[in-house]
Protein backbone atom coordinates (compact mmCIF):
# COMPACT_ATOMS: atom_id res chain seq x y z
CA UNK A 1 0.00 0.00 0.00
CA UNK A 2 2.73 2.35 1.10
CA UNK A 3 4.67 1.14 -1.59
CA UNK A 4 2.12 2.23 -4.15
CA UNK A 5 1.27 5.25 -2.88
CA UNK A 6 4.99 6.37 -2.78
CA UNK A 7 5.20 5.12 -6.61
CA UNK A 8 1.65 7.26 -7.37
CA UNK A 9 3.64 10.08 -5.98
CA UNK A 10 7.12 9.77 -7.27
CA UNK A 11 5.84 8.93 -10.80
CA UNK A 12 3.58 12.21 -10.56
CA UNK A 13 6.26 14.59 -9.55
CA UNK A 14 8.17 13.13 -12.08
CA UNK A 15 5.07 14.18 -15.05
CA UNK A 16 4.92 17.56 -13.23
CA UNK A 17 8.46 18.52 -13.31
CA UNK A 18 8.81 17.05 -16.80
CA UNK A 19 6.13 18.38 -18.52
CA UNK A 20 6.12 21.81 -18.45
CA UNK A 21 9.52 22.22 -20.86
CA UNK A 22 8.49 22.37 -24.26
CA UNK A 23 10.56 18.75 -25.72
CA UNK A 24 8.44 18.80 -28.49
CA UNK A 25 9.64 18.46 -32.21
CA UNK A 26 10.02 21.48 -34.11
CA UNK A 27 6.72 23.02 -34.86
CA UNK A 28 5.22 24.47 -38.27
CA UNK A 29 6.50 27.99 -37.12
CA UNK A 30 9.80 26.58 -36.54
CA UNK A 31 9.78 25.69 -39.98
CA UNK A 32 8.50 28.86 -41.44
CA UNK A 33 10.93 30.66 -39.44
CA UNK A 34 13.69 28.85 -40.93
CA UNK A 35 12.87 29.02 -44.61
CA UNK A 36 11.70 32.87 -44.38
CA UNK A 37 15.66 33.14 -43.18
CA UNK A 38 16.95 31.04 -46.22
CA UNK A 39 14.74 32.35 -48.84
CA UNK A 40 17.48 34.55 -50.44
CA UNK A 41 19.09 31.32 -51.35
CA UNK A 42 16.16 29.69 -53.19
CA UNK A 43 17.06 28.82 -56.52
CA UNK A 44 16.65 31.11 -59.03
CA UNK A 45 14.25 29.71 -62.05
CA UNK A 46 15.84 29.47 -65.69
CA UNK A 47 15.84 31.86 -68.26
CA UNK A 48 13.30 30.32 -70.93
CA UNK A 49 11.93 31.88 -73.82
CA UNK A 50 8.02 31.25 -73.62
CA UNK A 51 8.22 30.31 -77.53
CA UNK A 52 7.14 26.34 -77.26
CA UNK A 53 7.71 26.59 -81.40
CA UNK A 54 10.97 26.19 -81.84
CA UNK A 55 12.50 29.53 -83.94
CA UNK A 56 16.00 29.69 -82.73
CA UNK A 57 18.59 27.91 -81.03
CA UNK A 58 17.77 30.18 -77.66
CA UNK A 59 13.75 28.87 -77.81
CA UNK A 60 15.07 25.16 -76.97
CA UNK A 61 15.89 26.36 -73.71
CA UNK A 62 13.47 24.92 -70.92
CA UNK A 63 12.22 21.96 -69.58
CA UNK A 64 10.93 19.04 -72.40
CA UNK A 65 8.69 16.52 -70.36
CA UNK A 66 7.04 13.72 -71.69
CA UNK A 67 5.86 10.20 -70.59
CA UNK A 68 7.41 7.07 -70.96
CA UNK A 69 7.62 3.52 -69.33
CA UNK A 70 8.64 2.56 -66.19
CA UNK A 71 11.77 2.47 -66.06
CA UNK A 72 12.56 2.19 -62.15
CA UNK A 73 15.84 0.47 -60.63
CA UNK A 74 13.50 -1.45 -58.21
CA UNK A 75 10.44 -2.49 -60.81
CA UNK A 76 9.84 -6.14 -61.59
CA UNK A 77 8.80 -6.85 -65.09
CA UNK A 78 5.24 -7.13 -64.08
CA UNK A 79 5.48 -3.15 -62.41
CA UNK A 80 6.47 -2.28 -65.82
CA UNK A 81 2.92 -2.99 -66.98
CA UNK A 82 1.27 -1.26 -64.16
CA UNK A 83 2.73 1.94 -64.19
CA UNK A 84 2.78 3.94 -67.36
CA UNK A 85 3.16 7.25 -66.79
CA UNK A 86 6.73 7.69 -65.77
CA UNK A 87 7.07 11.37 -66.58
CA UNK A 88 10.66 12.87 -67.52
CA UNK A 89 12.28 15.92 -67.69
CA UNK A 90 14.84 16.59 -70.48
CA UNK A 91 15.89 20.34 -69.17
CA UNK A 92 18.01 22.04 -71.27
CA UNK A 93 19.62 24.81 -69.23
CA UNK A 94 22.33 26.83 -71.51
CA UNK A 95 23.72 26.71 -74.91
CA UNK A 96 26.95 27.67 -75.41
CA UNK A 97 27.54 27.69 -79.33
CA UNK A 98 27.68 24.06 -80.10
CA UNK A 99 27.80 22.95 -76.75
CA UNK A 100 24.31 22.18 -74.78
CA UNK A 101 23.64 21.77 -71.00
CA UNK A 102 21.72 20.43 -68.76
CA UNK A 103 20.16 17.84 -66.67
CA UNK A 104 17.45 15.35 -66.63
CA UNK A 105 14.44 14.90 -63.74
CA UNK A 106 13.91 11.27 -64.14
CA UNK A 107 13.21 7.98 -62.02
CA UNK A 108 13.37 10.46 -59.08
CA UNK A 109 16.84 11.59 -59.65
CA UNK A 110 18.14 14.78 -61.13
CA UNK A 111 21.21 14.00 -63.57
CA UNK A 112 23.33 16.36 -65.36
CA UNK A 113 24.44 15.94 -68.93
CA UNK A 114 26.59 17.66 -71.26
CA UNK A 115 27.13 17.46 -75.53
CA UNK A 116 27.32 18.83 -78.85
CA UNK A 117 24.15 20.27 -81.15
CA UNK A 118 24.35 21.16 -84.41
CA UNK A 119 21.44 22.49 -86.92
CA UNK A 120 21.37 20.49 -90.32
CA UNK A 121 18.63 20.63 -92.97
CA UNK A 122 16.52 22.43 -90.63
CA UNK A 123 16.96 20.35 -87.58
CA UNK A 124 18.63 20.60 -84.29
CA UNK A 125 20.40 17.67 -83.20
CA UNK A 126 21.48 16.70 -80.46
CA UNK A 127 24.06 14.18 -78.60
CA UNK A 128 24.44 14.22 -74.42
CA UNK A 129 25.82 12.00 -72.06
CA UNK A 130 24.41 12.19 -68.25
CA UNK A 131 27.09 12.07 -66.19
CA UNK A 132 27.63 9.74 -63.19
CA UNK A 133 28.14 5.98 -63.21
CA UNK A 134 25.24 3.91 -62.17
CA UNK A 135 23.17 1.56 -64.43
CA UNK A 136 20.76 4.19 -65.22
CA UNK A 137 23.17 6.37 -66.81
CA UNK A 138 23.09 6.83 -70.83
CA UNK A 139 23.09 8.98 -73.46
CA UNK A 140 20.58 10.69 -75.57
CA UNK A 141 19.96 11.61 -79.54
CA UNK A 142 17.55 14.40 -79.55
CA UNK A 143 16.18 16.35 -83.22
CA UNK A 144 13.70 18.79 -83.41
CA UNK A 145 12.85 20.60 -86.72
CA UNK A 146 12.67 23.98 -86.59
CA UNK A 147 9.50 25.83 -86.17
CA UNK A 148 8.22 22.33 -84.79
CA UNK A 149 7.39 21.79 -80.83
CA UNK A 150 7.94 18.39 -80.55
CA UNK A 151 11.39 16.78 -79.73
CA UNK A 152 12.25 13.19 -80.50
CA UNK A 153 14.79 11.29 -78.29
CA UNK A 154 16.31 8.04 -78.14
CA UNK A 155 17.90 7.15 -75.09
CA UNK A 156 20.66 4.68 -75.05
CA UNK A 157 21.89 2.61 -71.85
CA UNK A 158 25.95 3.08 -71.44
CA UNK A 159 25.32 -0.25 -69.09
CA UNK A 160 25.65 -3.05 -71.61
CA UNK A 161 23.32 -5.40 -69.81
CA UNK A 162 20.24 -3.16 -70.45
CA UNK A 163 19.52 -4.43 -73.80
CA UNK A 164 17.10 -1.71 -74.49
CA UNK A 165 16.79 1.54 -75.78
CA UNK A 166 13.73 3.75 -74.87
CA UNK A 167 11.98 6.14 -77.63
CA UNK A 168 10.95 9.58 -76.23
CA UNK A 169 8.52 12.18 -77.35
CA UNK A 170 8.69 15.42 -75.22
CA UNK A 171 7.20 19.14 -75.87
CA UNK A 172 8.22 22.21 -74.25
CA UNK A 173 6.67 23.05 -70.89
CA UNK A 174 6.55 26.26 -68.77
CA UNK A 175 6.26 24.81 -65.13
CA UNK A 176 4.97 27.10 -62.60
CA UNK A 177 4.06 26.31 -59.10
CA UNK A 178 0.14 26.63 -58.44
CA UNK A 179 -1.56 25.71 -55.11
CA UNK A 180 -4.61 25.57 -58.10
CA UNK A 181 -3.56 22.09 -59.28
CA UNK A 182 -6.26 19.49 -58.57
CA UNK A 183 -5.80 15.53 -57.83
CA UNK A 184 -9.18 15.46 -60.13
CA UNK A 185 -7.01 15.68 -63.04
CA UNK A 186 -5.80 12.19 -62.37
CA UNK A 187 -7.16 8.55 -61.47
CA UNK A 188 -6.95 6.53 -58.45
CA UNK A 189 -3.80 6.39 -56.58
CA UNK A 190 -2.78 2.41 -56.57
CA UNK A 191 0.44 0.84 -55.37
CA UNK A 192 1.08 -1.77 -56.18
CA UNK A 193 3.68 -3.10 -54.20
CA UNK A 194 1.91 -2.49 -51.36
CA UNK A 195 -0.66 -5.56 -51.03
CA UNK A 196 -2.54 -7.75 -49.11
CA UNK A 197 -4.38 -10.63 -49.88
CA UNK A 198 -8.12 -10.73 -49.30
CA UNK A 199 -10.79 -12.99 -49.19
CA UNK A 200 -13.81 -11.90 -51.53
CA UNK A 201 -16.83 -13.91 -52.35
CA UNK A 202 -19.51 -13.76 -54.94
CA UNK A 203 -22.90 -15.21 -55.83
CA UNK A 204 -23.02 -16.90 -59.38
CA UNK A 205 -26.71 -16.92 -61.29
CA UNK A 206 -27.50 -20.43 -59.35
CA UNK A 207 -27.32 -18.64 -56.19
CA UNK A 208 -24.23 -20.70 -55.03
CA UNK A 209 -21.58 -18.55 -53.02
CA UNK A 210 -18.36 -18.78 -53.89
CA UNK A 211 -14.93 -17.46 -52.57
CA UNK A 212 -12.22 -16.30 -54.00
CA UNK A 213 -8.47 -14.93 -52.55
CA UNK A 214 -7.16 -11.20 -54.44
CA UNK A 215 -5.15 -8.65 -54.02
CA UNK A 216 -5.98 -5.53 -51.84
CA UNK A 217 -3.92 -2.89 -52.51
CA UNK A 218 -3.12 0.37 -50.67
CA UNK A 219 -5.11 3.07 -52.53
CA UNK A 220 -7.02 6.21 -52.17
CA UNK A 221 -10.87 7.13 -51.44
CA UNK A 222 -12.68 9.81 -53.04
CA UNK A 223 -12.05 11.94 -49.71
CA UNK A 224 -8.59 13.15 -51.35
CA UNK A 225 -10.64 15.23 -54.13
CA UNK A 226 -12.52 17.02 -50.64
CA UNK A 227 -9.25 18.95 -49.88
CA UNK A 228 -6.25 21.02 -51.20
CA UNK A 229 -3.79 21.48 -48.71
CA UNK A 230 -2.03 24.28 -50.29
CA UNK A 231 -4.65 26.29 -50.55
CA UNK A 232 -6.72 25.62 -47.42
CA UNK A 233 -5.38 25.09 -44.06
CA UNK A 234 -6.58 21.59 -43.06
CA UNK A 235 -8.24 20.76 -39.47
CA UNK A 236 -7.44 18.41 -36.84
CA UNK A 237 -11.28 16.96 -37.69
CA UNK A 238 -11.00 16.66 -41.14
CA UNK A 239 -7.86 14.91 -40.86
CA UNK A 240 -8.42 12.12 -38.34
CA UNK A 241 -10.96 10.01 -39.90
CA UNK A 242 -8.76 10.03 -43.18
CA UNK A 243 -7.36 6.60 -44.42
CA UNK A 244 -3.31 6.49 -44.52
CA UNK A 245 -3.42 6.05 -48.75
CA UNK A 246 -5.53 9.47 -48.19
CA UNK A 247 -3.58 11.46 -45.66
CA UNK A 248 -0.38 10.30 -47.75
CA UNK A 249 -1.53 10.93 -51.05
CA UNK A 250 -2.84 14.97 -49.77
CA UNK A 251 0.62 15.17 -48.44
CA UNK A 252 2.26 14.32 -51.35
CA UNK A 253 0.27 16.49 -53.15
CA UNK A 254 1.38 19.35 -52.04
CA UNK A 255 5.01 18.52 -53.20
CA UNK A 256 3.85 17.67 -56.33
CA UNK A 257 2.24 20.87 -57.19
CA UNK A 258 5.72 22.18 -56.55
CA UNK A 259 7.60 19.57 -58.87
CA UNK A 260 8.99 17.06 -56.79
CA UNK A 261 11.25 14.26 -58.51
CA UNK A 262 9.41 11.57 -56.40
CA UNK A 263 11.48 8.55 -55.28
CA UNK A 264 8.19 5.82 -54.99
CA UNK A 265 7.13 4.53 -58.39
CA UNK A 266 3.58 4.85 -57.44
CA UNK A 267 3.62 8.46 -56.66
CA UNK A 268 5.52 8.96 -59.88
CA UNK A 269 2.80 7.64 -61.94
CA UNK A 270 -0.15 8.78 -60.20
CA UNK A 271 0.79 12.06 -60.41
CA UNK A 272 2.73 11.73 -63.71
CA UNK A 273 -1.10 11.04 -65.55
CA UNK A 274 -2.07 14.33 -64.20
CA UNK A 275 -1.51 17.24 -67.30
CA UNK A 276 -0.17 19.83 -64.71
CA UNK A 277 2.89 17.90 -62.96
CA UNK A 278 6.67 17.64 -64.07
CA UNK A 279 8.98 16.95 -62.07
CA UNK A 280 11.38 19.43 -61.40
CA UNK A 281 13.37 19.09 -58.08
CA UNK A 282 14.42 16.62 -55.71
CA UNK A 283 14.28 19.11 -53.11
CA UNK A 284 11.40 21.52 -52.21
CA UNK A 285 11.56 22.42 -48.77
CA UNK A 286 12.36 25.98 -49.37
CA UNK A 287 9.80 26.16 -51.96
CA UNK A 288 6.54 25.59 -49.48
CA UNK A 289 3.91 28.16 -48.32
CA UNK A 290 3.07 28.30 -44.71
CA UNK A 291 -0.44 26.62 -45.19
CA UNK A 292 1.32 23.97 -46.93
CA UNK A 293 4.29 23.61 -43.94
CA UNK A 294 1.33 23.73 -41.36
CA UNK A 295 -0.64 20.77 -43.52
CA UNK A 296 2.07 18.57 -43.71
CA UNK A 297 3.33 18.43 -40.22
CA UNK A 298 -0.67 17.85 -39.46
CA UNK A 299 -1.38 15.19 -41.92
CA UNK A 300 2.53 13.83 -41.35
CA UNK A 301 1.06 13.67 -37.05
CA UNK A 302 -1.96 11.45 -38.02
CA UNK A 303 -0.07 9.39 -41.24
CA UNK A 304 2.73 8.38 -38.43
CA UNK A 305 -0.01 7.62 -36.28
CA UNK A 306 -1.83 5.64 -38.85
CA UNK A 307 1.44 3.16 -39.26
CA UNK A 308 1.72 2.47 -35.70
CA UNK A 309 -1.10 2.37 -34.36
CA UNK A 310 -3.85 1.60 -37.14
CA UNK A 311 -4.28 -1.94 -37.20
CA UNK A 312 -2.93 -2.90 -33.76
CA UNK A 313 -3.95 -3.46 -30.30
CA UNK A 314 -2.72 -0.28 -28.12
CA UNK A 315 -1.59 3.26 -28.51
CA UNK B 1 -16.07 -33.65 -9.93
CA UNK B 2 -16.49 -32.55 -13.38
CA UNK B 3 -17.72 -29.13 -12.81
CA UNK B 4 -14.44 -28.66 -10.65
CA UNK B 5 -12.16 -29.42 -13.36
CA UNK B 6 -14.16 -27.49 -15.89
CA UNK B 7 -14.10 -24.27 -13.71
CA UNK B 8 -10.44 -24.40 -13.14
CA UNK B 9 -10.05 -25.05 -16.79
CA UNK B 10 -12.28 -21.89 -17.09
CA UNK B 11 -10.38 -19.94 -13.93
CA UNK B 12 -6.90 -20.86 -15.89
CA UNK B 13 -7.77 -19.97 -19.00
CA UNK B 14 -9.09 -15.89 -17.41
CA UNK B 15 -5.98 -16.22 -15.49
CA UNK B 16 -3.67 -16.88 -18.41
CA UNK B 17 -5.77 -14.33 -20.95
CA UNK B 18 -5.78 -11.51 -18.47
CA UNK B 19 -1.30 -12.12 -18.23
CA UNK B 20 -1.01 -11.76 -21.54
CA UNK B 21 -2.97 -8.60 -22.08
CA UNK B 22 -2.10 -7.31 -18.79
CA UNK B 23 1.24 -7.35 -20.22
CA UNK B 24 0.30 -5.71 -23.59
CA UNK B 25 -1.36 -3.13 -21.49
CA UNK B 26 2.11 -2.68 -19.12
CA UNK B 27 3.76 -2.27 -23.16
CA UNK B 28 1.43 0.31 -23.90
CA UNK B 29 2.33 2.31 -20.37
CA UNK B 30 5.91 2.02 -21.09
CA UNK B 31 5.35 4.25 -24.44
CA UNK B 32 5.18 7.18 -21.52
CA UNK B 33 8.11 7.01 -19.66
CA UNK B 34 10.15 9.22 -20.21
CA UNK B 35 7.07 11.64 -20.21
CA UNK B 36 7.09 12.70 -23.63
CA UNK B 37 4.34 15.11 -24.99
CA UNK B 38 4.69 13.43 -28.54
CA UNK B 39 4.53 10.20 -29.04
CA UNK B 40 1.32 7.53 -29.40
CA UNK B 41 -1.51 8.65 -28.09
CA UNK B 42 -0.65 12.24 -27.20
CA UNK B 43 0.68 12.68 -31.07
CA UNK B 44 -2.92 13.41 -31.64
CA UNK B 45 -3.79 14.97 -28.52
CA UNK B 46 -1.80 18.40 -29.79
CA UNK B 47 -4.86 20.76 -29.70
CA UNK B 48 -5.30 19.93 -25.44
CA UNK B 49 -1.89 18.86 -24.72
CA UNK B 50 -1.37 22.48 -23.59
CA UNK B 51 -4.10 22.24 -20.87
CA UNK B 52 -2.09 21.58 -17.97
CA UNK B 53 -4.93 19.84 -16.11
CA UNK B 54 -5.30 17.41 -19.38
CA UNK B 55 -1.74 16.55 -19.00
CA UNK B 56 -2.44 15.74 -15.52
CA UNK B 57 -5.49 13.70 -16.16
CA UNK B 58 -3.42 11.80 -18.87
CA UNK B 59 -0.49 11.15 -16.85
CA UNK B 60 -2.00 10.07 -13.61
CA UNK B 61 -4.61 7.74 -15.57
CA UNK B 62 -1.84 6.04 -17.62
CA UNK B 63 0.36 5.63 -14.81
CA UNK B 64 -2.34 4.25 -12.08
CA UNK B 65 -4.60 2.59 -14.25
CA UNK B 66 -2.34 -0.95 -14.69
CA UNK B 67 -2.98 -1.49 -10.85
CA UNK B 68 -6.32 -1.82 -11.26
CA UNK B 69 -6.09 -4.67 -13.54
CA UNK B 70 -4.21 -6.78 -11.10
CA UNK B 71 -7.37 -6.87 -8.87
CA UNK B 72 -7.94 -9.86 -11.31
CA UNK B 73 -5.30 -11.57 -10.46
CA UNK B 74 -6.38 -12.13 -6.80
CA UNK B 75 -10.01 -10.90 -5.47
CA UNK B 76 -12.09 -13.43 -7.41
CA UNK B 77 -10.28 -16.15 -5.44
CA UNK B 78 -12.02 -18.02 -2.61
CA UNK B 79 -8.98 -19.80 -1.77
CA UNK B 80 -7.41 -15.98 -1.26
CA UNK B 81 -10.30 -14.92 0.85
CA UNK B 82 -10.85 -17.57 3.26
CA UNK B 83 -7.18 -17.88 3.50
CA UNK B 84 -5.07 -14.48 3.42
CA UNK B 85 -8.18 -11.77 4.19
CA UNK B 86 -5.91 -9.22 4.55
CA UNK B 87 -4.31 -9.65 1.01
CA UNK B 88 -7.67 -9.78 -0.24
CA UNK B 89 -8.67 -6.34 1.68
CA UNK B 90 -5.23 -4.79 0.95
CA UNK B 91 -5.44 -5.59 -3.09
CA UNK B 92 -9.45 -4.42 -2.64
CA UNK B 93 -8.52 -0.75 -0.84
CA UNK B 94 -5.24 -0.38 -3.85
CA UNK B 95 -8.23 -1.10 -5.87
CA UNK B 96 -10.65 1.45 -4.79
CA UNK B 97 -8.38 4.42 -4.25
CA UNK B 98 -6.96 4.08 -7.72
CA UNK B 99 -10.37 3.82 -9.39
CA UNK B 100 -12.03 6.42 -7.43
CA UNK B 101 -9.28 8.67 -6.83
CA UNK B 102 -6.87 8.65 -9.62
CA UNK B 103 -7.91 6.55 -12.70
CA UNK B 104 -11.82 7.31 -12.75
CA UNK B 105 -11.27 11.13 -12.11
CA UNK B 106 -8.33 11.34 -14.57
CA UNK B 107 -10.59 8.86 -17.08
CA UNK B 108 -13.68 11.57 -16.61
CA UNK B 109 -11.59 14.26 -17.73
CA UNK B 110 -9.88 12.93 -20.61
CA UNK B 111 -12.94 11.84 -22.05
CA UNK B 112 -14.36 15.54 -22.17
CA UNK B 113 -11.47 15.87 -23.83
CA UNK B 114 -11.92 12.47 -26.05
CA UNK B 115 -11.40 12.37 -29.67
CA UNK B 116 -14.38 11.90 -32.05
CA UNK B 117 -17.01 14.25 -30.86
CA UNK B 118 -19.89 14.03 -29.06
CA UNK B 119 -20.17 10.62 -29.45
CA UNK B 120 -17.27 9.08 -27.72
CA UNK B 121 -17.06 11.85 -25.13
CA UNK B 122 -20.04 11.15 -24.33
CA UNK B 123 -19.09 7.17 -24.33
CA UNK B 124 -16.36 7.52 -22.15
CA UNK B 125 -17.29 10.51 -19.73
CA UNK B 126 -20.49 7.79 -18.94
CA UNK B 127 -17.78 4.68 -18.26
CA UNK B 128 -16.04 6.99 -16.17
CA UNK B 129 -18.62 7.62 -14.25
CA UNK B 130 -20.10 3.97 -14.38
CA UNK B 131 -16.63 2.74 -13.45
CA UNK B 132 -16.39 5.12 -10.04
CA UNK B 133 -20.33 4.17 -9.17
CA UNK B 134 -19.65 1.06 -9.28
CA UNK B 135 -16.68 1.00 -7.52
CA UNK B 136 -18.42 3.34 -4.77
CA UNK B 137 -20.68 0.51 -4.41
CA UNK B 138 -19.05 -2.23 -4.14
CA UNK B 139 -16.84 -0.35 -1.16
CA UNK B 140 -19.66 0.40 0.70
CA UNK B 141 -21.56 -2.47 0.29
CA UNK B 142 -18.50 -4.24 1.56
CA UNK B 143 -18.14 -2.18 4.24
CA UNK B 144 -21.81 -3.00 5.31
CA UNK B 145 -21.24 -6.46 5.35
CA UNK B 146 -23.61 -6.96 2.23
CA UNK B 147 -21.41 -9.68 0.82
CA UNK B 148 -23.23 -10.59 -2.00
CA UNK B 149 -24.19 -7.16 -2.95
CA UNK B 150 -20.52 -6.51 -2.90
CA UNK B 151 -19.81 -9.64 -5.38
CA UNK B 152 -22.25 -8.21 -7.91
CA UNK B 153 -21.08 -5.07 -8.05
CA UNK B 154 -17.43 -6.02 -8.00
CA UNK B 155 -18.03 -8.10 -11.02
CA UNK B 156 -19.73 -4.79 -12.63
CA UNK B 157 -16.95 -2.15 -11.27
CA UNK B 158 -14.23 -5.11 -12.92
CA UNK B 159 -16.05 -5.73 -15.95
CA UNK B 160 -15.50 -1.94 -16.68
CA UNK B 161 -11.95 -2.27 -15.59
CA UNK B 162 -11.53 -4.84 -18.28
CA UNK B 163 -12.87 -2.43 -21.00
CA UNK B 164 -9.38 -1.30 -21.45
CA UNK B 165 -8.63 -4.39 -22.82
CA UNK B 166 -11.92 -4.85 -24.88
CA UNK B 167 -11.82 -1.46 -26.61
CA UNK B 168 -8.45 -2.17 -27.64
CA UNK B 169 -9.38 -5.57 -28.84
CA UNK B 170 -12.50 -4.65 -30.42
CA UNK B 171 -10.35 -2.08 -32.67
CA UNK B 172 -7.84 -4.31 -33.29
CA UNK B 173 -10.82 -7.24 -34.45
CA UNK B 174 -12.76 -4.37 -36.46
CA UNK B 175 -9.91 -2.47 -38.09
CA UNK B 176 -8.39 -6.39 -39.28
CA UNK B 177 -11.95 -7.10 -41.08
CA UNK B 178 -13.67 -4.01 -42.08
CA UNK B 179 -11.11 -1.39 -42.34
CA UNK B 180 -13.23 1.19 -41.26
CA UNK B 181 -11.72 4.80 -41.23
CA UNK B 182 -9.68 5.72 -38.30
CA UNK B 183 -12.17 7.92 -36.32
CA UNK B 184 -15.23 5.91 -37.27
CA UNK B 185 -13.36 3.23 -35.58
CA UNK B 186 -12.78 5.21 -32.68
CA UNK B 187 -16.41 5.85 -32.24
CA UNK B 188 -17.57 2.49 -32.41
CA UNK B 189 -15.09 1.28 -30.08
CA UNK B 190 -15.75 3.87 -27.56
CA UNK B 191 -19.74 2.17 -27.02
CA UNK B 192 -18.63 -1.28 -27.55
CA UNK B 193 -15.65 -1.10 -25.90
CA UNK B 194 -17.61 -1.32 -22.14
CA UNK B 195 -21.28 -1.90 -22.78
CA UNK B 196 -20.81 -5.75 -23.96
CA UNK B 197 -18.98 -5.94 -20.58
CA UNK B 198 -21.66 -4.87 -18.61
CA UNK B 199 -23.95 -6.82 -20.42
CA UNK B 200 -21.68 -10.00 -19.46
CA UNK B 201 -21.57 -9.07 -15.52
CA UNK B 202 -24.98 -9.28 -15.22
CA UNK B 203 -25.28 -12.32 -16.98
CA UNK B 204 -22.34 -14.42 -14.74
CA UNK B 205 -24.25 -12.29 -11.59
CA UNK B 206 -27.36 -13.74 -13.07
CA UNK B 207 -25.49 -17.12 -13.08
CA UNK B 208 -23.99 -16.50 -9.90
CA UNK B 209 -27.51 -16.43 -7.88
CA UNK B 210 -29.08 -18.86 -9.74
CA UNK B 211 -26.57 -21.31 -9.06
Amino acid sequence: MRMFLFFAAVSAVIACTNLFGNKTQPTAEVMIEARQAMKLEAPKPIAVTPQLNITSKEDLIGYWVGTGLSMDTTATSADMNEYNYEKINFSIDSIQGDLVFGHTVWLGKSRAFKGNMQNEGGFYMMRVNQEGDDKWVGTFIANIAQSDSVMNIVWEPQNTKIDQSIDLTLTKTLFVYSPDYSLEDGGQFIDYQKSKQVTETYTDEDGQKHEYVDDSYFTTTDEVFKYNPSKQLLTKEQVENMTKADIFVLRNSIYARHGFAFHLPALRDYFGYMGWYVPVRTSIEHELSDTEIKNIELLMRYEEHAKEFYDVFGR
Amino acid sequence: MFSDVKSTLRDALFIGLLMYFSFLMLEITLQYIPVNLDVAFLRIKQDVIGLTHYQIAFFTHVFTSMFALLAGFTQFSFFLRKKYPLVHRGIGKLYVIVILLLSGPSGLIMGYYANGGWSSQWAFMLLAMMWMYTTWKALSTARSKQFDQHRSWMIRSYALTLSAITLRFWKWLIVGIFEPAPMDAYRIVAWMGWIPNLLFAEFIIYKNKKG
